[in-house]
Parts: C-alpha cells; sequence; structure tokens
C-alpha cells in the first residue's frame, strides 16, 4: 500500500473516523517501518510522554481526567479532523493512531551479548533412526529407556538436545536416572541445570554445581560400564528365574506355552515386561516372531502382543545402536572433526 | 556444516511413525495402537498409491475392518470407537509405515469406498459455490461455543435472496459494532481501574453480544482481553491499545461501504478483523500463487475448548509469508497440515485483505517433503521492517511470522532473540525456552518465531540436521 492511498481513505472519509486517523498517522510517516521509527524517534520524547498520558487518562478515567491535548504535529492535525465526540474518544482515536505507529515502528532493543556457550562435546549426535526410537521408547517403553541411554554413550555417542531437555526435566527427581541421562548429555546437562535452575530443579541437590569452565575435561566422555548402574535385580517368580540364563528355545517355549494356555497373564505383566528386560539380546528377535503368532488365547492377547512388541523394540534399538556405532568408527577413520549442532557463523 | 546426519534426511519417507503418532487424538490412542501394530494380529492387509487397508482381530467376536485414504487422510473403521482416527486406523498405518503391509490390488469395498469418497467430494465442492461454508473461518470458533442464540449460529436459511441476507447482517453486523463502540467509550470514562474489569463477566457479555451480532473475530479478541487484565506489569498499556484497535474497527466497521469503494482491500481487511464469513469457494476462486512452501512454524492456542493450530508457510521464491488456519474440538485431531520443517510444492488462495496472510491450501504438486535448505532468514531488523509494513496495512494484526538469524540470550533475566542489529523480549509461557537454548547451545540459528506486540513467540529451531519444533501447545494465548 502507498502513503497516497492511505492519505486519500482519509480524506473520503474524514469525519469522525478513528480508524482512517490510524492509517493517516502511518500515512505520515510514509508506512515504511523505518521511517516510522525515526519520525518516532525525533520528537520521541514528547510522542511517548503522550502516550503515558493517554494511558494514565485511561486508567483512572477521562470523567476524572481530561484528555491530553496531543503535541503539535500530525497526531493533532489528525484529531481535529475527526472532531471526537468527548474526551473518552479523544482518548480513544489518540490511542489508536498512536497504538499503531508505535507497532509499525518497531525497532529491536539495545543489542545482548551471547551467554557463556556451553563445553565443546566431540561426541557425534546421536543418528536419527535412534533418536526416533528414544521418542518411540519415552511414548510406549519407558523401561528400556534407562538401557538405550547406556547404551547410547557406550557406543559413543551424545543425546539430542530436545532429549536431553524432555528427560532431564521429566526425571529431575530421579538422582539414578539423571546421572544416567547426563553421561549421555555430556556438558550440556550441566550447562542447561545452570541456565535453567527452576525447570531441572532436581538436580539442584544431587549436583549443585555451576556451569563448568570450558576447559574442564567432560567427564562424560569417560567409556561407560554396559551394565546399566540402575538395573538391580528384580525378583522372578522361581519358576522364571532360570529362563534368564537358558537357551532360547527354552525360554520361547515356556512364554509361549505359558501365555496360550493362560498359566501367564495380566498379573504376570511386571515380572515378563522385566525378563524381557533381561533377556539375552539374541533371543528377542525369534520370541518376538514367536509371540506375535501365537495370539490365539483371547484372555492373554494383549499381554502376548504387548511382549511381542516389547521385544521386537529392544532388539531394534540394540542393533541400531551397534551398527551406527561401527558406520560412525568407520567414517570417524574416514573424515575427522566434523561438528554437528548449530553452525556458529553468522 | 554438512554433516553425515543432514544427508541422511533426504532419504525419510514422507509418511513416518511421527506422522502418524501426530495423528492421534491423545496418548491413550497411540499406546493402544502399538499394542495392535502387530502382523499377527491383522489379516487381509494391502496398501497401494491411494489407500492402506486391513482386518484386524479385536477382542470381540467381529474382526473390524480398516480402511485409510492417504491423500486427505480420510480413514473408516467398523469398530464402535467414537474417537478419530481410533486405535485400529493407527495401527494400521504403523504397521504400514514399519513395512508390515504389502502393495496390493485393492479390494472391491476398498475401491468402493474411496469412489464413494470422491463422489461425495465432486458433490460438495459442486454445492460449494452456492452454500456459505459452515465450519470454516477463525470466526467459526466464537459461533460453536456459543450457544446463545442457536438461531443465529445456525447455517443459514435459503429463504431470502443473498442481497437481502447479506443486507440485514451488514445492519445486525453494524448494530454490534455500535454497542461495541459505546462500551469501549464507557471504559475509557470510568477509567480502566475499574474493579468490574477484573472479572470476565463484563468482557464475556460483551463477546456474546458480538457473536450475536456476527462479528465473531471482535468477540474472540475481547474475550482474549479479559484474560490479560491485571496478569502483568503493564497491562493497563496493552489493554489501551487493544481497545484503541477495537475503538477503530468498530467505526472502520460501521463505514464498510465508503471504505469499500476507495480501498477494497483495507475493507476486505477490517471484514476479517470484524468477522465477516468468506466462501471456501470464493477464497479458492481467488488466482493461486503456486510457490514451493517452507513450513517454518506451528503455534497452537487453545481458546476455550477450541485447540487454533497456526501452521506458518514462507514462499520459496515469492518469499510471501502465510497462514493456514486449523481448528480442532477437545479430544478431536488435528494433523493433516504440513509439518514444521518440510517444504510442500503447492498452490495456495489467499483470503483478500490489505496485508493478506491466511490462505487456503489449493493444489498441491508434490507432497511435504524435508526442507533440506531451509527457511531464507533475516536479521532482527530486517524482521521488524518486515512486520512494521504489514502493521501499517493491517494496524490490528496480532502475530506475524519472522524467520530470524539469532542467538537466544538474557538480558536483566528475561529471556531475547538477538544478533548484531539488536534484541527482542521472549514473550509466551516459555515452555519452550529451554529446548531452544539446548538445540542452539547459546550460538547463532535460523529460528522462526511469532511477533506479538509484546514481543516473539519462538516456533521453530532449523538446525542443519533437521527443524525442532518449539512452538506452544495450546493451554495459553
Amino acid at each position: 500500500m502507498s502513503a497516497s492511498d492511505a492519505v486519500l481513505a482519509a480524506a473520503v472519509d474524514a469525519d469522525v473516523d478513528a480508524f482512517d486517523v490510524a492509517v493517516d498517522v502511518e500515512a505520515d510517516v510514509d508506512v515504511d517501518a523505518s521511517v516510522c521509527a525515526a519520525v518516532d524517534a525525533q520528537p520521541s520524547l514528547t510522542l511517548a510522554d503522550h502516550w503515558a498520558a493517554l494511558a494514565s487518562a485511561a486508567l483512572l478515567g477521562t470523567d476524572r481526567r481530561p484528555a491530553p491535548t496531543p503535541p503539535p504535529g500530525a497526531l493533532a492535525d489528525l484529531v481535529g479532523a475527526s472532531r471526537p465526540a468527548d474526551d473518552a474518544e479523544s482518548v480513544l482515536v489518540q490511542v489508536a493512531a498512536l497504538a499503531a505507529a508505535r507497532r509499525a515502528g518497531l525497532r529491536p532493543a539495545p543489542a545482548a551479548p551471547r551467554l557463556a556457550s556451553c563445553p565443546d562435546d566431540d561426541r557425534p549426535l546421536c543418528p536419527p533412526a535412534a533418536g526416533r526410537r528414544l521418542d518411540e521408547l519415552i511414548e510406549a517403553w519407558p523401561e528400556l529407556v534407562d538401557e538405550w541411554l547406556t547404551r547410547l554413550a557406550a557406543a559413543g555417542f551424545r543425546l539430542r538436545p530436545q532429549h536431553v531437555v524432555a528427560l532431564a526435566i521429566r526425571h529431575r527427581t530421579d538422582v539414578a536416572r539423571r546421572a544416567l541421562i547426563d553421561q549421555a548429555a555430556g556438558p550440556l546437562a550441566p550447562w542447561l541445570a545452570g541456565l535453567f535452575p527452576t525447570q531441572f530443579a532436581g538436580a539442584a541437590r544431587s549436583r549443585a554445581r555451576p556451569v563448568a569452565p570450558s576447559n574442564a575435561a567432560p567427564s562424560s566422555t569417560a567409556p561407560p560400564s554396559t551394565a546399566a548402574a540402575v538395573d538391580e535385580p528384580f525378583p522372578l517368580p522361581p519358576d522364571l528365574a532360570p529362563l534368564v540364563g537358558a537357551a532360547p528355545a527354552d525360554v520361547i517355549g515356556t512364554l509361549v506355552d505359558g501365555l496360550s494356555r493362560g498359566r501367564l497373564a495380566n498379573r504376570h505383566r511386571p515380572v515378563l515386561v522385566h525378563l524381557v528386560r533381561r533377556l539375552d539380546p539374541a533371543i528377542l528377535a525369534p520370541l518376538a516372531e514367536a509371540l506375535s503368532r501365537a495370539g490365539t488365547n483371547p484372555s492373554t492377547l494383549g499381554l502376548t502382543m504387548s511382549l511381542a512388541d516389547m521385544a521386537r523394540t529392544r532388539a531394534a534399538m540394540i542393533t541400531e545402536l551397534t551398527e551406527s556405532a561401527t558406520d560412525e568408527q568407520n567414517e570417524q577413520n574416514e573424515q575427522n572433526g566434523t561438528t554437528d549442532g548449530p553452525d556458529a557463523s553468522t | 556444516m554438512a554433516t553425515s546426519n543432514g544427508s541422511e534426511r533426504v532419504d525419510e519417507a514422507v509418511w513416518a511413525p511421527e506422522h502418524v503418532v501426530a495423528m492421534a487424538p491423545d496418548r491413550a490412542a497411540v499406546a493402544a495402537a502399538r499394542a495392535l501394530a502387530l502382523p499377527g494380529r491383522w489379516s487381509a492387509t494391502g496398501a497401494d498409491d491411494e489407500a492402506v487397508w486391513g482386518v484386524c482381530r479385536g477382542s470381540g467376536a467381529e474382526p473390524y475392518q480398516v480402511a485409510v485414504e492417504l491423500a486427505e487422510p480420510a480413514f473408516r473403521c467398523s469398530c464402535p470407537s467414537r474417537k478419530l482416527p481410533c486405535k485400529h486406523v493407527l495401527a494400521l498405518l504403523l504397521l504400514w509405515v514399519n513395512g508390515h503391509v504389502p502393495a496390493l490390488t485393492r479390494p472391491g469395498v476398498v475401491a468402493n469406498w474411496l469412489a464413494a469418497r470422491a463422489a461425495r467430494a465432486a458433490t460438495a465442492a459442486a454445492r460449494q459455490t452456492t452454500v456459505v461454508e459452515p465450519t470454516d473461518a477463525e470466526d467459526d470458533v466464537a459461533s460453536r461455543r456459543t450457544d446463545r442464540q442457536p438461531s443465529t449460529a445456525g447455517p443459514p436459511s435459503p429463504a431470502p435472496g443473498p442481497d437481502k441476507r447479506a443486507l440485514e447482517r451488514a445492519a445486525r453486523v453494524a448494530a454490534g459494532l455500535g454497542e461495541l463502540d459505546r462500551w469501549v467509550c464507557d471504559r475509557v470514562r470510568t477509567g480502566l481501574t475499574d474493579p468490574a474489569l477484573a472479572t470476565y463477566a463484563p468482557w464475556d457479555q460483551v463477546a456474546a453480544r458480538l457473536v450475536d451480532a456476527q462479528a465473531p473475530a471482535l468477540a474472540n479478541r475481547v474475550r482474549r482481553l479479559a484474560g490479560v487484565v491485571g496478569t502483568r506489569a503493564g497491562w493497563h498499556e496493552h489493554v489501551l491499545a487493544e481497545l484503541g484497535a477495537l475503538h477503530a474497527l468498530a467505526i472502520a466497521g460501521c463505514h464498510l461501504p465508503a471504505l469499500a469503494e476507495c480501498r477494497p482491500a483495507l475493507a476486505d481487511s477490517v471484514r476479517t478483523a470484524v468477522g465477516w464469513q468468506l466462501r471456501q469457494a470464493d477464497v479458492l476462486a481467488q488466482p493461486p500463487i503456486t510457490d514451493h512452501w517452507h513450513v517454518v512454524g506451528r503455534s497452537d492456542t487453545l481458546e476455550d475448548r477450541i485447540v487454533v493450530r497456526r501452521t506458518w508457510l514462507r514462499g520459496r521464491s515469492t518469499r510471501r509469508w502465510a497462514l493456514l488456519l486449523s481448528f480442532a474440538a477437545y479430544g478431536q485431531s488435528l494433523g493433516g497440515e504440513p509439518e514444521p520443517g518440510t517444504i510442500i510444492h503447492a498452490d495456495v488462495h489467499a483470503y483478500p485483505g490489505a496485508a493478506p496472510l491466511r490462505v487456503l491450501l489449493g493444489l498441491i504438486h508434490a507432497p511435504a517433503t524435508v526442507d533440506v535448505d531451509g527457511p531464507p532468514s533475516a536479521s532482527l531488523a530486517g524482521a521488524c521492517d518486515d512486520v512494521g509494513v504489514a502493521l501499517a496495512a493491517e494496524p490490528w494484526l496480532e502475530r506475524h511470522p519472522l524467520t530470524v538469524r539469532a542467538w537466544p540470550t538474557l538480558v536483566d533475566g528475561r529471556w531475547v532473540l538477538a544478533d548484531h542489529t539488536g534484541s527482542m523480549p521472549i514473550t509466551g509461557n516459555l515452555d519452550g525456552v529451554p529446548l531452544l537454548v539446548a538445540c542452539t547451545a547459546g550460538h547463532s540459528a535460523t529460528i522462526s518465531a511469532e511477533w506479538m506486540p509484546d514481543g516473539v513467540v519462538p516456533l521453530t529451531v532449523h538446525l542443519v540436521d533437521g527443524a525442532v519444533d518449539i512452538g506452544p501447545r495450546g493451554g495459553w494465548s
């Protein structure tokens, strides 16, 4: 739109038309935002003061405080042209015009320095497929998140920032799990905790460190032990306990048989979930396959399918992290020193 | 800057598990669908370019017949669930995206269903040219939630001719705007410290009156103000500026014929701001704007029990901004809109106006794919100019998109976006800020945000290996 358009609009319906007043003020400042700002800046003291006067009149009410007279210039001309019926309308006409001009003349506030930046983490970012798997685990199989985190760190990857935030906030009071998360997150975790003490509150008690200085060696790059620290033994009933180390065929046979005969039922769910969590990874794929074909008993169908999904998910997650780690090593041999995340060039 | 991770994204399928999850009406449905998304539970599954189908063994005696039309997407399931889509539909889609559904020729039942849908769509399109589309615009949010006068909120009666109806409506709107203006003037007369203003009742009353007068967009605007009174320092300046805008819109709305004569585009903007319903067919009749549209961000706000989703687009060659609006009642899924971080080759048709932002999606030339290059970015000062030009054309604008290259930082304990040209405060509920800071690690990054009068709301961080959606998800406005 051009300035002449706006002036025309104001002229056509000039009587008592606050809207045109608004448009016309912009016309005066030529609709271009930067010019708007310049006009606002030059007699800025008077216009800013005038805005304050309008605000205080409106706050107390024009019954008690009359409308301020606009400073000479565009605004005064336009208020004159619109002939407001009373003080309230005069305030509104001026507010409409001035608010529009101020918003259209929007400028950034003074520049601000960057945050003390997060110490570098030279581990590669978690591969996309594994990242999607973690989203799935958080949603469907939180029981497997700890193992995933341990394996991720063992494979030499770091968590994606969105997962660092989601997990650290969710488990902020869980000290053991926070240790796992922080290990996979690297220096990002303490850096964020320093910036957002409230959101990451639980961490403050167990680990009230400030933002780590950038030259400190990130402790998280130390190779983690493969055994999950939080995976303390969970009592399995005597008839199931031997299964943890048993031959694949026995494990699969016992589970499929128990579920299809209804000997294992929903009341065993926590125990069975824990068992699948602890089974030798090599058994998982055939177990999933056998379970997903075994669902013939309607009373245990849901549980059977659910366990099949868990076994399949755990197998896939282990494969992904193992294969990615191998790929990554090959790639590292070819080209060294790629960094990830947002590039810092401006 | 290009990494091994960056190149992997190109190979991703258009449908990924997260798209299926995004369609779900709630988390429970996803959990239920996962348990069902196993080959053992399904028979007679198949898929072609347009549809996926299958039969699911459920807890009941009868298995459920499930079919999904992919383009829309549209769903059909013989189960009694009222969730849309139900867990069976989601499970079938999960099965499909995981590669467990074979490509087959569609069976007769599915073919018939697709044909019936196509026929219905054709009839609807034909009808749209004559009948006002009832569930369309932002206006509808207001009319759906206020059932005070079903006679005016219901579908228009076909009896009087369109001219007569338009005149009647204009008169009703003008009366409502007159009342609004008197009320606004009275507020300034008695003062904003009036304790009654700190309660919702007076605002709701005015809003309800505006809905009756068929000015629902203004009604929403008034309702939003009710939530601002007394909530933060400087609220009265915000309310005052809004009262000024309401005053201007009320008067402009009463003088529409005169305005339409000299500045038709501006008159259209006023009509939209007031809440004049526009037929979808009329919008779709506008000349198409064809471009590759970067999907730069998404923000959901909860207005009463309706989720309003804004999906912001940026044309790759036109450099135009565009807004897709969608609505869902509580418990229904939104879904269907392109995801932030993708790019879609499509026609859009703009609602008329002086600073036209809102569009309808027309013909889709190529479905959304991962946006490898990301949207173009500006400096903060450049973005301010952009927003300023739009505001000069439509001074009552409440939101405008921007994509900047900036870093998040703290100024006196408040979060801002900053670059070499200055800084802008971050506003809204700040839930997305930890994620924004984590994704940028304090460095500068390409960030899309929504400008609002009191600051910017970050929506998306465009990283080299993918976009991270950090936009608000309902619950505040």
